[in-house]
Formats: C-alpha cells, sequence, structure tokens
C-alpha cells in the first residue's frame, strides 16, 4: 500500500531541460560566490549562499509542480490569473518601495515579485484560452488573448517594472504564432504598436527609463549626448572635418559615460570586453571594473560571468541555455495535447524572451531593462518561477496526450 | 503557403538561433577581437596609486623598554573642490554627489531618488565635535578654500581665451581642489573616529593620519638614539613623507628601522567619488632594534655625570656590550630647537663653535687627548718590547731629560719619585718612568713593536659601535717630531682617543682579549653575535700591570676618593689644556660583582680645574653604587 502512494508520488524527471538547468544553477551560484555589493556603508559578498536557499525553495515548489497533473494546473488556470491579477494590484498598495519602484510584497522571512509569478500565470491562462478554440485565427478573435496579456502588463507598467512587462509580448505572440494565429495579424498587431512607441516614449515612460534609452542611443552613436544630431554629425564636409565631428562624437559618448543614464550599460560593457577570451585577473583592473557595474549581481549578473571567465564562460552559458530550449522546443514538438505544447512553447518563450533581452542589454545591443538572467541571477522570486516553468515541462513531457491521429494546430 | 504545427516550432527556433547568435558575434567582437580596448578603458578607471606608510621600527633597550617609538596622530583635513561643490544626498540611503552650480542634478544610482540639496550648516555638529565655534570652523575651511583659490589663479595662464581658460580652471581645480587641506592638527582618536566613520555626514573632510616619532628615552638616550626628520621618499613615483634618522642609532640603522613603503592601487567611481582599492601591496614595517642598554643603568649614568661637561661609559669587559653610554650636557629632544640657537648664539660669541656641547655625542665621537690613562698601554709594550723588565727602575726627579740630557719642564711629574718600576710607576703615574722607556725604545728601534701593541688595544681603531664618526683618521698615529712619539707614550700630543676607546682597551687588560664594542644587541629579533679577539699577549704582563691598577684606588692617585670600597682596578689620567684647565680621565675595570658581569669603564670630564681623581672619582661612585647596590643585584 505504502510502495503504492510511493509509486504515485515519483517525480518526473525530464533529464534534458533538468541537466542544462543544473547546469545554469550552478554557473549562477560560482558567479556569485565572492561577489561583493555595497549594501549601505558594508560590502556583503554572501549572494551565493542567499541564492542557493533560493534554489532549495524553487526545488521543493517545483517537486510539488511537477507533481500534479499538468492538466488540472491548466484546469485552474483562470483562479490563478485572477489571484496574481490581485496579488498585483495589492502590490501597488501594501509593496515595499525600492530603487524608485513598488515590485515586492514583503513576507515574513522573504520578498516576493507577483510580477515574476504572473509571467507563469499568463502562459497557463493563455495555455487554458488557447487549447480548444480557433477564434485567435481572426483579427477580432485576438482581442481576448491581448486584453488577458495587456491588463497585467499595465499593472506591471505602473509599479513600474518596464523589463518585465516588455516580456510578455514574446510570450503572447510566440505562444499564438505557434497556436496557427495569422501571420498577418499579428503583423498589424505589431505595426499599430510600432506607431505606439513614440507617444508611449514621451508620455508613458518615467524620466529614468527614458534615460536608459537615451543611454542606449547615445551609445550606439545613434544620438549625440546632448540629444540632438547624429553619428555623422559632420555631414558631408568631408575629410579633417568629418574626423573631427566623429572624434567630437566620441568625447561626447564617454562624456556621457559618466552621466547616470549610460553609466551602468557602459561599465557593463567594460566589464564584459575585458573579460577577453579566458577572463579577467582578478587583481587586475579588468577584474576589478566589475565592481563599478551596478546590479552585478542581479540583473547585470552576465558581466561577471563574462567578465571571471570570459568568452568561453559566456559560450558555456549560451550552449546551457541552447540545449534547455531545445529540450524544451522538442517536447512542444512531439507532444500532442494542445495545452501541453502551449504550456511548453509558452515557458519557452518566457525563458527565451527574457535571456535574450537580460544578455542583449548587459552587451549593449538593447537598452537597459530591469531583467534577470534565468537561473544565474539573483533574485529568487525569478528563480523560483524559472524553476516552475522549467517543472511544468517537465510535467508535460512526463504525461503523453493520446494520440487521436493528426495534430492540432496543424 | 502555410506552415504547420511543426514547421512554425521551426520557424520559432530559426528565430531564437538567430538572436543568439547574433548575442555571440557581438561577444566575439568584445571579448575576443575588442578585448584589448575594453582591458584599456578598465585600467583608465583606476584613479590612481596611494603609498602605504611603513611604521618605523621601535628601538627597544636591554629590557625591551621602548625607547623611541612611532605615535600615530590625526589632523582633519578639507577638500576644497568638495566644499566649494553643492553636495546633494539622497535621503533614503545617504548616497552623496557633489554638484557644481551649473550641473543637472540627477538621481540617486542606488535608489533612484532625486537627490535632495544638503544645506552647508552640517558644519555645525563638525564644530561640535572640534570643540570650536561653527564660525571658527568656517573660517578655517574658507582659509584652505582661497588658498587653492591663489594656487589656481598663479598657475592659470595668462592671455587664454575664455573658453580655453574655463577648461585650464576646471583642470587645476581637478587636480588640486581635491588634495585634503590641513585644518585642524592633533585632533583626538574619537574625532577621526566619528568622521571616518561617517563620510556622508562630514563630505568635504577627510582625517588624515600622521606619523610623529616619540622619544620615550628622553635626554638618557638623546645622543645615543638620535633624531629623526622628515624626508620625501618616492615609490614608484609616489611621494610618501617618512621619517628618516640624521644621527646616533636612527641613523645607522636608519635603512633597518625605515621598512619599506607599500602602495594602493584605487579605483574611483566617476560618479560618487567612491573609492575602492583594487590592489595592495602591503607596507614592510622597519625592524625593531634592541640595544645592550638598559634605561635604567643609562639613567644612573647621565645622573652621576650630573651638570658637568663629560662621559661615562661602561662595557661588559667580556663580550664588549656597551652596559652605559653617557654624555653631559645633553637635552630633552623636544628642546632641539631651543638647545641649537643657544648654540648658533655661543658660536657667533666665541668667534667659533663650542669644544663640547649639547648636541655633540662625547663617548663615541668625543675624541681628545687621554693622558696618563694610556701608561698601563705603554707598559704593556715596553715590557713585551723588551724594552723595560718588572725589575727595571728608573730615577725620576720630576723632569724628563731628552737625547742631550737637557731636562723638559713641559711634561714634568708633579713630585719627584724617586727610582721606581713599572709598578710604582703606575701607581703614582711617573711621566718620566715612561717618557725615558719611550725614549730608549726610539733609540733601540723598537718604537714600531711599541706602537703596534698600542694599535692591538684598539687606539686609533674603531671599536664597532654604529655611532663613530665616518672620518676616523690620525688620531692614533706616529708623531711627526721625536718630541710628539716620546710624548704618545703619557697620551700627550697629537694623540686622541675617545672614552669608548679607553674603556674597550681596559677590557683588552683585564681579559686578555679585545671585544668588540656592541651597542645593539638584536636587530629585528636577530642577535648580532659578540666578537673578541685575543691581544695574544703573555698572561704574566697582564697580571703585573692588573696588580699595579688595583693598588692606584688604594695606595696611588685615587686614592682618598672613596673608590676604595670597590674590588677596583683603575687608572687616573689628565690632559694638560693649558691653564689651569685640563681634561680628566679615569678608566678601568671591576670583576664579575654581585650578579653583574665583568665590566670596564671610562669617564672623562672636559675643561676641569680638578685633578683626575677628585673630579670623576665622585661621578664614579655614584654610578656604581646604583649600579651593584640599589639594583639589588
Amino acid at each position: 500500500m505504502r510502495a503504492d502512494v510511493l509509486r504515485g508520488l515519483r517525480i518526473p524527471l525530464y533529464w534534458p531541460a533538468i541537466l542544462p538547468t543544473a547546469g545554469l544553477l550552478l554557473l549562477g551560484l560560482a558567479a556569485l560566490s565572492g561577489l561583493e555589493v555595497r549594501l549601505g556603508l558594508h560590502w556583503v559578498d554572501d549572494w551565493h549562499v542567499r541564492q542557493a536557499i533560493g534554489i532549495a525553495v524553487g526545488l521543493a515548489a517545483s517537486a510539488a509542480f511537477v507533481l500534479v497533473p499538468y492538466k488540472t494546473i491548466i484546469g485552474r488556470a483562470y483562479l490563478l490569473y485572477g489571484a496574481t491579477l490581485l496579488l498585483l494590484v495589492a502590490v501597488l498598495v501594501v509593496g515595499s518601495e525600492r530603487n524608485n519602484a513598488r515590485r515586492w510584497i514583503e513576507l515574513p522571512g522573504f520578498e516576493f515579485q507577483p510580477s515574476e509569478l504572473m509571467k507563469l500565470a499568463l502562459v497557463i491562462t493563455l495555455a487554458r484560452f488557447i487549447r480548444f478554440r480557433s477564434s485567435y485565427k481572426t483579427f477580432k478573435g485576438l482581442f481576448t488573448p491581448f486584453l488577458l496579456t495587456l491588463v497585467p502588463m499595465g499593472l506591471i507598467l505602473i509599479q513600474p517594472d518596464l523589463g518585465t512587462a516588455l516580456l510578455f509580448i514574446p510570450i503572447l505572440f510566440a505562444m499564438l504564432f505557434a497556436a496557427g494565429a495569422r501571420p498577418r495579424h499579428l503583423l498589424l498587431v505589431i505595426l499599430l504598436g510600432a506607431a505606439g512607441i513614440l507617444p508611449l516614449y514621451q508620455w508613458g515612460l518615467k524620466p529614468y527609463q527614458k534615460e536608459r534609452i537615451d543611454g542606449f542611443l547615445v551609445q550606439l552613436g545613434v544620438m549625440s549626448a546632448e540629444g540632438g544630431g547624429g553619428k555623422n554629425a559632420g555631414g558631408d564636409a568631408g575629410g579633417k572635418e568629418a574626423d573631427a565631428a566623429r572624434r567630437k562624437a566620441e568625447a561626447k559618448r564617454r562624456e556621457a559615460m559618466a552621466k547616470d543614464e549610460n553609466y551602468q550599460l557602459e561599465q557593463s560593457k567594460v566589464a564584459v570586453g575585458a573579460g577577453g577570451f579566458f577572463g579577467a585577473d582578478e587583481e587586475g583592473a579588468g577584474g576589478q571594473v566589475l565592481y563599478r557595474v551596478p546590479e552585478r549581481q542581479t540583473d547585470f549578473v552576465f558581466a561577471a560571468v563574462a567578465n571571471r571567465w570570459g568568452f568561453l564562460g559566456g559560450l558555456l552559458v549560451v550552449a546551457l541555455l541552447g540545449w534547455l530550449l531545445v529540450s524544451i522546443l522538442a517536447v512542444a514538438a512531439r507532444h500532442r495535447d494542445p495545452a501541453g505544447r502551449l504550456l511548453c512553447l509558452g515557458v519557452f518563450a518566457m525563458l527565451a524572451g527574457q535571456a535574450f533581452i537580460n544578455l542583449a542589454m548587459t552587451v549593449g545591443l538593447m537598452p537597459v531593462t530591469g531583467l534577470t538572467l534565468p537561473f544565474l541571477s539573483y533574485g529568487r522570486s525569478s528563480l523560483v518561477v524559472c524553476m516552475l516553468g522549467v517543472a511544468l515541462v517537465c510535467n508535460v513531457a512526463a504525461r503523453p496526450a493520446y494520440d487521436f491521429g493528426r495534430g492540432d494546430f496543424d | 503557403m502555410t506552415l504547420g504545427y511543426r514547421g512554425r516550432l521551426a520557424l520559432l527556433a530559426v528565430l531564437a538561433g538567430i538572436l543568439g547568435l547574433a548575442f555571440l558575434s557581438r561577444l566575439f567582437a568584445m571579448q575576443v577581437a575588442g578585448s584589448g580596448k575594453y582591458r584599456k578603458l578598465a585600467r583608465k578607471q583606476i584613479a590612481g596609486a596611494r603609498p602605504l606608510h611603513p611604521p618605523r621600527g621601535r628601538i627597544l633597550d636591554a629590557t625591551g623598554q621602548e625607547l623611541a617609538a612611532e605615535e600615530t596622530g590625526y589632523e582633519l583635513t578639507v577638500r576644497a573642490a568638495a566644499w566649494r561643490s553643492v553636495m546633494h544626498e539622497c535621503q533614503r540611503c545617504g548616497f552623496v554627489r557633489f554638484y557644481t552650480k551649473t550641473q543637472k542634478v540627477g538621481a540617486c544610482i542606488r535608489c533612484g531618488k532625486p537627490l535632495v540639496r544638503v544645506d552647508r550648516s552640517d558644519a555645525t555638529p563638525l564644530a561640535r565635535l572640534l570643540e570650536m565655534s561653527v564660525q571658527e570652523l568656517l573660517d578655517r575651511v574658507e582659509a584652505r578654500v582661497r588658498e587653492v583659490e591663489g594656487i589656481v589663479a598663479d598657475r592659470l595662464g595668462t592671455d587664454l581665451p575664455p573658453r580655453r581658460e574655463e577648461q585650464e580652471q576646471a583642470r587645476l581645480w581637478a587636480d588640486y581642489g581635491w588634495r585634503p587641506r590641513r585644518i585642524a592638527r592633533d585632533v583626538s582618536y574619537e574625532v577621526a573616529r566619528e568622521v571616518e566613520l561617517n563620510p556622508h555626514q562630514y563630505p568635504a573632510f577627510r582625517i588624515r593620519a600622521v606619523h610623529a616619532r616619540r622619544a620615550n628615552g628622553g635626554r638618557d638616550f638623546v645622543h645615543l638614539l638620535g633624531l629623526v626628520r622628515e624626508e620625501t621618499e618616492s615609490v614608484d613615483g609616489l611621494k610618501l613623507e617618512v621619517a628618516a634618522g640624521v644621527s646616533g642609532i636612527e641613523r645607522a640603522f636608519d635603512d633597518v628601522l625605515r621598512g619599506e613603503p607599500g602602495k594602493l592601487r584605487i579605483a574611483r567611481d566617476p560618479r560618487d567619488g567612491e573609492e575602492r582599492v583594487v590592489e595592495r601591496q602591503p607596507a614592510r614595517p622597519g625592524e625593531d632594534v634592541r640595544l645592550t642598554i638598559a634605561a635604567r643603568d643609562q639613567a644612573l649614568a647621565v645622573a652621576a655625570l650630573g651638570g658637568t661637561t663629560g662621559a661615562l661609559v661602561v662595557i661588559d669587559a667580556h663580550d664588549g656590550d656597551v652596559l652605559a653610554a653617557a654624555s653631559s650636557p645633553c637635552y630633552e629632544p623636544g628642546e632641539y630647537a631651543r638647545v641649537l640657537a643657544d648654540l648658533n648664539e655661543q658660536k657667533e660669541r666665541l668667534g667659533r663653535w663650542p669644544k663640547h656641547h649639547a648636541l655633540q655625542d662625547a663617548v663615541f665621537s668625543g675624541f681628545d687627548a687621554p693622558g696618563s690613562i694610556v701608561k698601563p698601554v705603554t707598559a704593556v709594550a715596553a715590557l713585551l718590547a723588551g724594552v723595560a723588565t718588572p725589575e727595571t727602575r728608573i730615577e725620576c726627579d720630576r723632569h724628563f731629560r731628552n737625547r742631550r740630557g737637557q731636562p723638559l719642564g713641559s711634561l714634568k711629574c708633579s713630585s719627584a719619585h724617586g727610582d721606581v718600576c713599572v709598578r710604582d710607576a703606575l701607581i703614582r703615574s711617573c711621566n718620566v718612568y715612561f717618557q725615558t722607556v719611550q725614549k730608549e725604545a726610539i733609540e733601540r728601534g723598537a718604537f714600531d713593536r711599541m706602537f703596534d701593541v698600542a694599535r692591538r688595544f684598539g687606539f686609533g681603531l674603531r671599536t664597532g659601535v654604529e655611532l663613530e664618526p665616518a672620518l676616523f683618521d690620525d688620531t692614533w698615529d706616529p708623531g711627526r717630531s721625536w718630541a710628539e712619539n716620546v710624548w704618545m707614550a703619557i697620551g700627550q700630543g697629537k694623540v686622541r682617543l675617545s672614552p669608548a676607546q679607553v674603556a674597550r682597551a681596559y677590557a683588552g687588560l683585564a681579559t686578555g682579549s679585545l671585544p668588540r664594542l656592541r651597542l645593539v644587541a638584536e636587530v629585528g629579533g636577530r642577535p648580532v653575535p659578540p666578537q673578541r679577539t685575543p691581544l695574544g699577549i703573555d698572561e704574566s704582563v697582564l697580571r703585573l700591570v692588573r696588580e699595579s691598577l688595583a693598588e692606584v684606588a688604594r695606595h696611588g692617585t685615587a686614592a682618598g676618593h672613596g673608590l676604595e670600597r670597590w674590588p677596583i682596578f683603575v687608572k687616573t689620567g689628565t690632559a694638560q689644556l693649558g691653564g689651569t684647565l685640563q681634561n680628566a680621565w679615569l678608566a678601568g675595570f671591576l670583576p664579575a660583582h654581585r650578579g653583574r658581569p665583568a665590566i670596564a669603564f671610562a669617564i672623562v670630564v672636559f675643561d676641569t680645574e680638578l685633578n683626575a681623581a677628585a673630579a670623576c672619582a665622585p661621578a664614579l661612585s655614584d654610578f656604581l653604587r646604583g649600579f651593584y647596590v640599589e639594583s639589588g643585584s
């Protein structure tokens, strides 16, 4: 009898997803170990210990999550969505404010970020909504999935947390696209969204968010530090004048580095670049520059990895992430249940989008957004949610659906 | 063409792959192709280096008591540029940033909160700490700010175009404006701690450590330890003020005591000026030097000399350890400037430096005519050279006669000693006997052998103590004339000895070996081994001389001055200076007694009208009483 119960509790493990996840978690712990961060007047370097506690919590939560059949979870999707929405409202009222944002609910012993949970809740809700419908194949039918996405996005933008909010868009588009939504409808939505970018920049963003975008454009040379002109400010004056203009632009770019808006990005780039192929010597200037990267334990943890272990370290991170994403896609590809497929795709989009945005901002390919690198960054809410995402994939992979012939969404 | 489900998945996978490749290309460009550029940028962010002060080693006495040690004090400084800038603070985390009046005020880099301007009235708590009025503090600060303004104005080129002038001014302010300038010295440790631990409360102010040499040995050791002065040392191009020895042990062991400066490489955050040490090359502290002298014995020697001008040196007769070395007059180390001023005044008055003065060490550097103190060595030399035997007797009618038989009046004996042998001559200090022996040696061609014996006793040679002057020539050389060579036998003429040399020679007489004097017992915990050289002199000769010296305190020239109560072997000596003044000497040795080792000593009183015993015996008695009796040993 007891053996039957234990057999019933057997945790389904999908090793192709678990192994790279474990690799990323270990790499994250190694990156955080010895990473000193100034808190007030003190330097603290126990981030790896705190992260290990987060991993333990994540493992426990994942084990519980994987034991419940994913169809049961899908069945409670709207409940989960509604509860998380309530939490998002609650955080605006009772949440603790930090870094000029109200994102955390403080509970005894830990802090919790509802917007992180919303990512997973959205994946599950969209999977529930889309699985047996085909209305999203019409332009009008896209309204409900977009509404389901935009409501939490709006609440998260109020906090404000632009990075997390923006992550909802690739999740929505990837799930709709995979489910068979018409590409032209999605393109039309993208065009409409693009038209709203300028008004959003002008009136919808906080000053510091604008500064980050300005800083990004300055470092690309698209915009001068004074906000006007362009990279070729010298125009066609040619020869020496053009060189002088370029030098001036470069000087302004360096000057901008000292300013707040671009500081984080420039320091991150210097730390990454100084890592070289094998990593920077910690005692040398190349290694020490890492200490000037703000948020190096959270959003800019990749700068720490790339600085300490160089290009090889970066390559390892990308390889592990690639392995994980491919294994998730493989489950999505071979699974027969539409809900299972959508869940996997949602998790895929969530992890891939978050990883790319984070990595790209670290090396200056995108503006700085407050988004963690899955499994590596310190941030226990994000860590637990990412681990729950992998648990969801394991859940789906361990419960194959019955094959009734031609797959759904075809 | 419509894509199936797996086709769409493949498309998503390809899209993700393209993004991944784009990222990797960028990473490759930054870390492999462009790594040099970023490393250069990283190096540029190293703000500079700062030298680390090496604590100067201590000088300890024989018992481990500190005679000289470094004392750290604190100064309060202000950075004019920070003071002139407008300070802004984050109300949440205390982050501070300075803005010039034209700069746009930004947000806190930690909290994102707008920074709030801080009122300059923050000087009030600091003024309270320093126990001065706010106005006084502000006046001091403003004086320093004006000082920097003056420097900048002086260095600012003329005829610069307005824009260039502005840039140049900013550059000069960045250079000179952030250098800390003293506004209060000798601030207490509590104040220093408060300011250092709360930089956000006192943002324009910094504490600077000041290292001063504290001479605990005081006046007793002032000649031995010497003085230090501030010197600028360069460490890889960085300037550092360090104490450098200019005299005494401080100079002789300067390279040991000084240590080696270290270096910090500092990175400064361009936004908030926060500094972080990125490389630490620790300073190597100077090593301690332990002397052979106990502070107590030295104090006895100084007290014994009292106000006389002279010197007293006592050494371990076997090992050569210097047990006391007092030179009088002496002074408190803190009074150096006053003493020097007095000395300059005397020089003005006399037209020359006084022969003996407070700034001079007389024990190791005070070379003077030794007088009859050398006669025991002459006796040994004569006996060894075969010029005289113990039984050789010479008639003394007060006058020594030259080669033509004419009496020489200048170096006659004080009374006619009659028919004297070497023993009598030593006890009664007969000039005629020793001059006659020396004349015989010169006539028989044995002068060189006698001179060689004097050298064996260390006359004209270094004692081994590091405080002796660099110039050390012709203090004990053959004379240029017959008379000078004869006078050498009684320590007159051009020959010179220091009290340390005399004490060392008497240690040789006592033990049959010439010790190398040792003032320093340990350097950095490593013992300095004693050295001694056997004189190679027949023991019977030395015994004869010792027996003679044992009689001097009882029946000889030192009798009647209280020395007979000691088991003492002693010889008096006077060196005529013209007029009624003379240098009075007393030298000898005592066997191991009351737990103390066998000692040799020399005492000299300069420019006295008293005879040797009267001038020196009281001081020696005082010293011996303290050394043997009051020490309880």
